[in-house]
């Protein structure tokens, strides 16, 4: 059962003055359990593209199979819920979406709205609560006297409690700090190796090879690539006229003039090895 | 240069529904010129900082020498002259945008002030195309990218001429060429107008644009220095949850595979420089 | 969602755009006025050719107009059914219990109906040819004096503006809420009415919430940016008359002119 987008295209306010493209034939096939990035720029369909994931937006053409459903443009908005079960999305700034009085009511509310009964729904909660790095403590506190950094982990919590097959993020970690960011993308590395999709929405392409096994790189509503990280920077010129950032560590070997470097480094670590390498040759 | 613009003399502050002060028993001098940047995580404290420099809070115990900005105490009194010359650019760009349009958004401030419209017009056009949003004059809030909007937001800073402009986490929402856009035009500002920054961040890398940086950590200044002093102790750095940036992580790991690298080495070209004299010995 | 476009501005350039928006909002006014004084054939011909001329003068598609009228239909059908059978007087053709129909009857239906589409198809004219912000403009000026009476018109119209400018914000802020909710398994489109009225909380704590947010947070730009009161504040934005506004005058004088020449005394 992989993921799998057939033309798919998406046309925003289609007959007024506003009329715009947000996918134009958008095709590929995401293995499961995979972990995939998302890259482009802003106003590159990026965002569109996640919300075709569960149908908060169907196509205007096109196909889509994923989690054994499939949606096109004439899929109703009736027994959505299922799918939405199976695959989940989280948003930018996800603290936006709390409402309950106590913060377990809030990561409840999503089992308990996919038929889990009132207890096993709060065991859930209080187990993710955990696994988000929260302690027990804060379980009953309403969920607006928590500091931003704790609001965000109790969004996330409230999303991964269900256990969705794909969990799509769009820059979880937006205005987060350093350790926070590090230990919420851990969290997403483990939900993969638990045997879950993650698809992660983001800008930051130390992330990138960092985490992902697979990314799609998104422009004008267009894909433009579809290839594991290595192989998106390989081609510099090509990374360069689409403006795609670069790794930190690729950016800083590409300044080492009289270094070559067999395979371009991704991460710190390969860079450090290929300095070595050229130092002792 | 070695002028003092602001200092803060143990400079405490509560909020009212707060037990724990937010800032405790912080000093700190920033000099007029610099690029003075005030690190921490998620609730250390920082934000707190930017609102009393210009009271918008006041700490709790508010002495003559307190707060000092440009050589006057902040108090009643000065209140409304330490605005006029502190400008202070906020996280969300979308909450910081009160015009209608950008033009009017950029008026604000004059219209604030009493300046006539006839100087107004000349004065906002300047300023507008001085952030490289003259196509956008009469564009509205909601067609324009979070860059964009901050971009605006300091024009309207610029156009009342400020001594001082704080970021306070002013990038933090945007993406990453929003974030280089503006860093790259506040440094520019800062050259054009005679500028002191004080930047408010988490983030790591933004730092190595620093003369100077404070570290708070639960609303404690932990830390001072320049940026290599700051990330010597590592143990701190690293009990406080920061990372350090990638030319610190780097010069470090290189270190530990055997490479020499002198302890002069503080920033990106340096680093550069040195590795490719290693490289051409051989 | 797409549906709710609050001002309906459509940004177009043909003379109506010109115009001032304070002598539009004026004319818009006045007319619902001068239109009492039609009450024959031919003063309700003269107005209803006056109305078009000023629809066919924004230059915009007939559809957009069509827009503005088909919502409120059925309180036209409505109002005009009263008129219909309620009113005596003329020929009586049909007489049921208390339900009368009449030549008076029948050709005030069609009045009131020819009146209430001419109001709304103006009043249509004048707000997608006016940016809200214009209108707030045009309001603030109508406004003024009642700060003799020390009605706060400048806080007023400030509020008036931050307002207008925020509602795409709190439009797309509602958006993202109700997606993410979605994604979380919240229904908003079904059951009865409990269930519905149930489905709420999950998007209007969280938008009460971040609006309270850009409240504080737009207050602490403000007062950061100098704001201290209406008092002693300048104006960027004025507005001007031009040549172009002596045709709003010109439509306005001979339209009731004419009304009171050719209606019945």
């Amino acid at each position: 059962m992989s993921i799998k987008f057939e033309n798919v295209s998406y046309i925003y306010s289609p007959n007024t003055p506003l009329e715009k493209k947000g996918l134009d034939q958008v095709s590929f096939t995401l293995k499961e359990k995979s972990f995939v990035a998302i890259v482009g720029h802003t106003g590159s369909g990026k965002s569109t593209l996640m919300q075709h994931f569960n149908a908060l937006l169907k196509p205007s053409a096109g196909k889509i199979k994923i989690a054994g459903k499939e949606i096109t443009p004439e899929t109703g908005n009736k027994n959505l819920k299922d799918l939405r079960r199976h695959v989940s999305l989280v948003f930018q700034f996800p603290e936006a979406q709390l409402f309950e009085t106590t913060v377990l009511n809030d990561i409840a509310f999503g089992p308990k709205n996919f038929g889990y009964s009132e207890d096993d729904a709060k065991v859930l909660a209080l187990k993710w609560l955990k696994k988000v790095g929260l302690s027990e403590d804060i379980a009953d506190r309403s969920p607006f006297d928590l500091s931003g950094g704790q609001m965000r982990r109790v969004a996330i919590a409230g999303v991964m409690a269900y256990q969705p097959d794909v969990l799509c993020l769009d820059e979880p970690d937006a205005g987060l700090d350093p350790r926070a960011r590090k230990q919420m993308m851990d969290l997403f590395l483990d939900y993969k190796n638990s045997g879950h999709t993650v698809i992660l929405v983001t800008h930051n392409m130390d992330d990138v090879v960092n985490y992902a096994d697979d990314v799609l790189v998104m422009e004008k509503g267009k894909l433009i690539k579809h290839d594991i990280p290595a192989n998106i920077f390989a081609d510099e010129k090509w990374a360069h006229r689409h403006s795609l950032d670069e790794p930190s560590a690729t950016a800083f070997a590409k300044q080492l003039s009289n270094y070559q470097f067999e395979k371009q480094p991704l991460t710190m670590d390969d860079l450090v090895k290929g300095i070595l390498i050229n130092l002792k040759r | 240069m070695s002028e003092n613009i602001i200092s803060l003399n143990h400079v405490s502050f509560t909020y009212s529904e707060s037990k724990v002060p937010a800032v405790q028993d912080v000093s700190f001098n920033v000099k007029k010129g610099e690029w003075f940047t005030i690190l921490g995580h998620n609730g250390s404290g920082k934000s707190t900082i930017t609102r009393l420099i210009n009271g918008l809070l006041w700490s709790d115990e508010n002495d003559a020498d307190s707060i000092i900005v440009d050589g006057d105490p902040l108090n009643e009194q000065n209140l409304w002259k330490i605005r006029d010359k502190v400008g202070i650019v906020f996280q969300n760009p979308d909450n910081q945008f009160v015009g209608a349009t950008v033009a009017d958004d950029v008026a604000f401030g004059l219209e604030n002030r009493g300046v006539p419209r006839e100087q107004m017009l000349s004065i906002v056009d300047k300023a507008i195309q001085e952030v490289g949003m003259s196509d956008y004059k009469t564009a509205e809030p909601s067609n324009l990218s979070g860059g964009q909007k901050q971009r605006v937001a300091i024009a309207g800073i610029l156009a009342v001429k400020p001594k001082i402009l704080i970021l306070d986490e002013a990038t933090s929402m945007l993406d990453p060429r929003g974030h280089d856009e503006i860093i790259s035009l506040v440094k520019k500002m800062k050259d054009k107008n005679d500028l002191t920054v004080i930047s408010i961040t988490h983030d790591i890398n933004e730092i190595m644009l620093a003369d100077h940086v404070l570290i708070l950590n639960d609303g404690k200044a932990i830390a001072q220095g320049t940026p290599k002093d700051v990330f010597k102790n590592e143990k701190l750095i690293d009990s406080i949850g920061l990372e350090e940036p990638f030319i610190f992580k780097l010069i470090k790991k290189l270190i530990k595979a055997g490479i020499e690298i002198p302890e002069n080495v503080d920033s990106q070209e340096k680093l550069v420089e040195i590795l490719c004299q290693l490289n051409s010995k051989m | 969602m797409s549906k709710i476009i609050i001002g309906r501005y459509i940004p177009g350039d043909s003379i109506i755009y010109k115009m001032d928006p304070r002598g539009k909002l004026l004319v818009a006014i006045l007319f619902i006025f001068i239109i009492f004084l039609a009450n024959n054939w031919l003063t309700y011909g003269i107005i209803a050719l006056f109305a078009i001329l000023a629809v066919a003068a924004t230059k915009l598609k007939a559809k957009i107009f069509w827009d503005g009228v088909k919502p409120l239909i059925w309180l036209i059908f409505f109002t005009s059914a009263l008129q219909l059978f309620f009113t005596t007087g003329g020929t009586i053709y049909w007489k049921w219990w208390i339900f009368t129909l009449s030549s008076f009857g029948i050709a005030n239906a069609i009045f009131i109906c020819i009146r209430f589409t001419l109001i709304i198809l103006i009043s249509t004219v004048m707000t997608v040819t006016t940016m809200p912000l214009e209108i707030a403009d045009a309001m603030e000026w109508i406004l003024k004096p009642l700060k003799l009476i020390r009605v706060p018109v400048d806080k007023i119209a400030l509020v008036m503006s931050i307002a207008l400018r925020f509602v795409p914000t709190l439009f797309d802020q509602t958006l993202k809420i109700m997606n993410a909710q979605r994604s979380r398994g919240a229904d908003f489109n079904d059951g009865g009415l409990i269930k519905r009225s149930k489905a709420i909380a999950p998007l209007l704590v969280p938008l009460f919430i971040s609006s309270l947010e850009t409240a504080v947070d737009l207050s602490t730009a403000m007062e950061a940016r100098g704001y201290r009161g209406s008092k002693g504040r300048s104006h960027y934005r004025v507005l001007r008359w031009s040549k172009v506004d002596l045709v709003n005058l010109f439509y306005l004088v001979s339209l009731t002119a004419l009304l009171i020449i050719f209606r019945t005394h």
